[in-house]
């Protein structure tokens, strides 16, 4: 998979997850970034990326993501690009 | 009814997990559910509208079978420290008050890293889906 194309997946899951067609997602974004990023959002989106690319985040590594580049680089480390 | 509740952690649980049990819709629950949700819908309160519809009887509200899918995730899988984090169903078929019925849930996802799971549900009426559905969990 080339890295347009996972930000691309990346960017659809974020747009369901948020029910705004129109976002788009960059490095330096998280949840402060989101008016609607709570908790329990938090869960959904992981959860989906994790079914989505057929991977499973632990809980070390969800908890040292900064940011949205972090962690599409975390995804990166998990699947064959 | 007294059911003693369950106390999954999310390390017990496991894909391919399932809980399942029988229940049956009674008159008295079509009563205090209507009086709960407010929802006096004749096809759900007057069996001779609903035979007019072309129904056997007054059809089982659907919310009736979504506080099933409550008892299964609050009590049963996982039950204690539960929190409903999302909840998708497709009602297939309808289901007559009396009628014995079987709830099943599935994991299907563990998110370790969340705390949380995704569930797969049906129920079903003579082996026959009525509802279909999913919900992700949390374990708090």
């Amino acid at each position: 998979m080339k890295n347009n194309e996972l930000i691309t997946r990346v960017t659809s899951i974020f747009r369901e997850t948020f029910d705004n067609d129109s976002l788009v997602i960059s490095a330096e974004m998280n949840a402060d970034s989101i008016d609607e990023w709570d908790s329990l959002t938090h869960i959904r989106l992981i959860v989906s990326h994790e079914i989505e690319f057929g991977v499973k985040f632990s809980i070390s590594e969800v908890n040292e993501l900064e940011n949205i580049g972090d962690f599409i680089k975390l995804l990166e480390s998990k699947i064959d690009l | 009814m007294s059911i003693k509740i369950s106390e999954y952690c999310i390390e017990d649980l496991y894909d391919g997990l399932s809980r399942r049990f029988e229940f049956v819709v009674t008159d008295q629950m079509m009563k205090n559910f209507s009086n709960i949700s407010g929802d006096f819908n004749p096809l759900h309160i007057n069996n001779e509208y609903a035979k007019l519809k072309g129904f056997d009887g007054v059809v089982v509200y659907g919310g009736l079978l979504i506080s099933q899918i409550s008892q299964i995730i609050g009590m049963h899988l996982p039950g204690d420290n539960s929190l409903w984090n999302g909840l998708s169903v497709n009602f297939i078929k309808p289901l007559m008050v009396g009628q014995k019925a079987i709830i099943e849930a599935i994991v299907v996802h563990v998110s370790k890293a969340t705390s949380s799971f995704k569930l797969n549900i049906k129920i079903l009426h003579n082996n026959v889906i009525i509802l279909k559905g999913s919900a992700e969990v949390v374990i708090l």
